[in-house]
């Protein structure tokens, strides 16, 4: 068939104009009179503002307005996740205490960027400095600085997970491993950062606000604002235009979105921030931050009887959504495994730091990290296979849907919907070229350059909720509008969405046009994070369309004069088979269902107008999968990893577009090498961050990353019309664990435990001389 | 004395894509992407780190990649400039490297995407018949943190002739 689009590699239909530099990113629109706004920014990690002094930066030519946090006040955030145990802190805009470097304590306006910095650099603050705290360890301890003066200690939450008796378990365990890793905090690190561009108008009287943001969530800004601002969503509309990239970072509600739009007002001129990169390292969240001990019981066959998990997470100074990404380390732990008794306790400390919040992946490739090293660990051990360990504990295919006894962090049973780990292992053994690599690496083991081989496998709960809309509509000239709360920063929705309408309403793609990322358009949203869109906005654009396909034969039933049995839809036409010279085009139905002329009678069978919304409502999280196989090469002289081959087996559930959720699961596994080997933001012991370029912040080059084999195995998911599973996220999970297992199998002979990411060359260096040292 | 900051005024003329532009009344210590996008308004070279580490800024002068970060826009009078806009010869139809983009599916966000062909373009000048490590080593100054880089080697070895899909998984 023609129109079979879903599961085809349609080149993307939003490509031609980025290729022609032609994309339209927040720091490209112009409205006339925009100003420019610069942040004066807390050198301190924690201090209380004595004054500010505005007057110099006010005589600076340009500038139009010096605001400072020296009497305004403004409310806190609004908390967006609220937990149980959560003690929340969230940030207040321009407060007069500081809590970590980078916190906006004045911002300047002015008639263009350079005179805007300019003004902030004549700003002068006086601030008392207070103790701060950087380290989440020593955060935890008795006499530890307070990260916030007002609360009695460090503690944002804990968390806990129990299924059966784990302590007892592993007492009677006759085989104990354990496993102690620290992971290092990155940067979400979009090549675009933040910015946003706040207009206000007037209509019938009321104020109305316009804005423009790189945004993850539109929907989302738009109710906080009217929160904020004491006004109706009605007043408030949010835009996103292309997003260069976002991985979490343009996901939470900043302090400067509620600035820039409040100072807009103030100065009664539209005003644009464009976030710079020192900026975004010091104040976008950042993720991964958390210190595991684990302990895992088996059988002497190698089956999993207990894990434990005992860790502590930074959320740094404040907790922009909540504390979701240690809730989810500690739901995903046993992941694809079978463990029947598991105890998991994590503390969420604050520090003065910048906050963390979900980066791709958030808190799974953690949880991916504790237990497949925890496998390894065993492995070793008990002289079996990293593979045969694995098969030997995954979940099977027949126990699905599986009961994890979990609680999930949506606070509902944690249910696994449908895989089959096996056969995703045994694929990834096959297509990686297992067993050839292990030969090769025993030949080359007394090398200046071993090689190592590491896997792992990670699930992911993805698609979840509470809901995305679509909005399908014919318009008169015959194409299809599909408009959806979701929003594109890279991922392609402008191609997938519309093959998913295109295939059900039998249409040529190129009639079908995406609108997203837009609060005006369609009243409610959620957003895009989590690995959600295809799954969510795609089922509901799925049944927004084949409910207008009824409406459209119903319609054409009535002017055809002919049953639909006898109609068929394809191309854009509705004809009688038997007769294809009566037809009625899509063009023509949409012009009947308007309604005649007006003043007329509507007699149609249908409801006016050929749109249809529909909003479709996950039941719960469906889990993808992923199993990695990495082959390093270790330099012995300099500590360099160099990644030789690297093999990804993906269970995405039904694929709407091949080629691009491969190019998703790519991109995730970029990250995860970059996580594993390259990327952390350091702090010194007073908060101040040592990695403010990307000079210090080293991101994976085209040098760093290998090329990559990528298949797919797909189980659909029961829980969707469409059969799919989020793919977002999905590299960034096993890909981190996998390649510290393969570095360490590497340094074998020297007994090496790498027990912190990123495995620097340093650390791999350090490992080395510690081994060839007398003990 | 020196002027206050913000408040001497140049005017010259560059040569962007074949077009001389006037660029009129604007500091001296205004960047050469700032030129181009705020007063040329030539959106397509995106800062990403104004720092020159990125390399998503980069453009041609005189036929080298620069970033147009690191080069204030009254130094680049009398040169040839390139930028995304000038790749492809009308609107109409995409270049080859454009094309090979579009198809290997190079590109996700875009945002690197201009910087990219700019050093692929520079790259496929210099060595019309890279390795696909000879292509590596052109892009290692230009970061994308969505694609994973594969697709966009793929892309240019489909350029210059090559296999480009080999690779894909």
């Amino acid at each position: 068939m023609a129109y079979d689009y879903v599961g085809q590699s349609v080149r993307r239909v939003n490509d031609q104009r980025l290729l022609r530099g032609q994309g339209q990113y927040i720091a490209d629109i112009r409205r006339p009179g925009l100003a420019h706004v610069a942040f004066v920014r807390s050198p301190h990690a924690h201090a209380r503002i004595i004054a500010v002094d505005t007057a110099p930066a006010a005589r600076v030519s340009g500038v139009l307005g010096v605001y400072a946090a020296d009497g305004i006040e403004f409310p806190a955030l609004p908390l967006l996740f609220p937990y149980r145990t959560l003690d929340a802190v969230t940030q207040i805009p321009f407060g007069r205490e500081v809590h970590h470097v980078g916190e906006p304590v004045a911002m300047v306006v002015a008639e263009n960027r350079y005179q805007a910095e300019d003004g902030a650099a004549a700003v002068h603050v006086e601030y008392e400095p207070l103790p701060a705290v950087a380290e989440m360890k020593r955060a935890r301890q008795d006499g530890a600085p307070r990260v916030h003066s007002d609360r009695s200690g460090n503690l944002a939450a804990s968390i806990m997970q129990n299924v059966g008796d784990a302590a007892g378990a592993m007492q009677e365990a006759p085989i104990v491993v354990n496993c102690e890793i620290g992971m290092g905090r990155v940067s979400c690190a979009p090549i675009e950062t933040r910015g946003l561009l706040a207009e206000w108008s007037v209509r019938s009287g009321d104020p109305e606000l316009h804005v423009y943001a790189a945004t993850q969530t539109p929907h989302m800004m738009q109710r906080i604002y009217a929160e904020l601002l004491h006004l109706s969503e009605r007043q408030i509309h949010v835009q996103a235009p292309d997003v260069g990239g976002a991985f979490g970072a343009k996901e939470p509600f900043y302090v400067e979105d509620f600035l820039v739009a409040w100072v807009s007002r103030q100065l009664g001129r539209p005003v644009v921030w464009i976030e710079d990169r020192l900026e975004h390292l010091l104040t976008s969240v950042h993720e991964r931050e958390q210190f595991h001990q684990a302990q895992m019981g088996l059988t002497r066959d190698g089956r999993i009887l207990a894990v434990i998990d005992r860790f502590l997470a930074n959320t740094g100074a404040y907790v922009p959504w909540g504390v979701i990404v240690p809730v989810i380390t500690s739901t995903l732990i046993p992941g694809p495994y079978k463990v029947p008794n598991y105890f998991c306790e994590g503390l969420v400390m604050y520090t003065n730091t910048t906050p963390l919040a979900p980066y791709r992946g958030a808190g799974r490739p953690q949880a991916a990290m504790v237990i497949n090293r925890l496998l390894d660990r065993a492995a070793d051990r008990l002289h079996v296979d990293a593979a045969a360990i694995r098969q030997r504990n995954f979940i099977q295919p027949e126990d699905f849907p599986y009961q994890t006894g979990l609680i999930s962090r949506e606070g509902t049973p944690m249910v696994l919907d449908s895989g089959d780990y096996p056969a995703l292992l045994k694929t990834l053994m096959q297509a990686g070229g297992y067993a050839q690599w292990q030969e090769k690496k025993t030949r080359q083991s007394a090398s200046d350059r071993p090689l190592g081989i590491g896997l792992a496998v990670g699930i992911e709960n993805t698609g979840m909720g509470p809901h995305e809309g679509a909005t399908v509509t014919v318009g008169s000239d015959g194409q299809v509008t599909i408009v959806t709360g979701a929003a594109s920063q890279g991922q392609g929705h402008e191609t997938t969405l519309a093959q998913v309408a295109a295939e059900v309403l039998a249409i040529d793609i190129d009639r079908v046009h995406l609108v997203e990322g837009d609060s005006q358009r369609i009243a409610y949203g959620t957003g895009t994070f989590a690995s959600r869109t295809a799954v969510v906005a795609g089922s509901a654009v799925k049944m927004a369309s084949e409910q207008l396909r009824d409406k459209m034969l119903t319609l054409a039933e009535h002017l055809l004069g002919t049953r639909r049995e006898f109609l068929q839809l394809a191309g854009g036409t509705v004809r009688v088979v038997s007769d294809p010279t009566r037809s009625v085009s899509l063009a023509q139905l949409a012009e009947a269902a308007s309604g005649p002329f007006p003043g007329s009678s509507y007699t149609l069978p249908v409801d006016p107008g050929l749109s249809v919304t529909m909003f479709f409502t996950p039941p719960g999280a469906t889990y993808a999968a992923g199993a990695h196989l990495v082959v390093v090469e270790v330099d012995r002289d300099t500590g360099q990893v160099n990644i030789v081959a690297y093999t990804a087996v993906h269970d995405a559930g039904t694929l709407i577009n091949p080629q691009i959720v491969t190019g998703q699961i790519q991109g995730g596994i970029s990250g995860g090498i970059g996580t594993a080997l390259l990327e952390e933001m350091r702090f010194d012991e007073a908060g101040q961050l040592l990695t403010g370029t990307f000079m210090d912040y080293l991101l994976p080059t085209a040098l760093d990353v290998p090329d990559m084999t990528v298949l797919h195995r797909a189980t659909p998911s029961p829980l969707n019309p469409l059969g799919a599973k989020g793919v977002g996220e999905s590299g960034a999970i096993p890909s981190p664990s996998a390649i510290v297992a393969a570095v360490e199998d590497a340094l074998k002979t020297e007994h090496a435990v790498l027990d912190a990411i990123p495995v620097r060359p340093s650390a791999v260096r350090q490992r080395i001389r510690m081994a060839s040292e007398p003990q | 004395m020196l002027p206050q900051r913000g408040t001497e005024r140049v005017s010259y003329t560059l040569l962007v894509n074949q077009q001389t532009y006037t660029v009129e009344q604007v500091e001296p210590r205004m960047l050469l992407a700032d030129v181009l996008r705020e007063v040329l308004r030539l959106t397509g070279t995106h800062l990403g780190c104004e720092h020159g580490a990125c390399g998503a800024c980069t453009v041609l002068v005189d036929g080298r990649p620069v970033r147009s970060c690191l080069m204030l826009g009254i130094q680049a009078q009398n040169q040839s400039i390139i930028t995304v806009e000038g790749l492809s010869a009308s609107d109409a139809t995409l270049s080859t490297l454009q094309t090979a983009f579009w198809d290997e599916h190079a590109l996700q966000c875009g945002f690197c995407t201009p910087g990219m062909l700019i050093a692929a373009t520079h790259l496929l000048h210099e060595n019309p018949h890279p390795s696909r490590q000879q292509i590596r080593e052109a892009l290692s100054g230009n970061l994308c943190r969505c694609t994973g880089y594969q697709n966009i080697v793929n892309a240019i070895e489909r350029a210059a002739g090559g296999e480009g899909t080999e690779s894909r998984g």
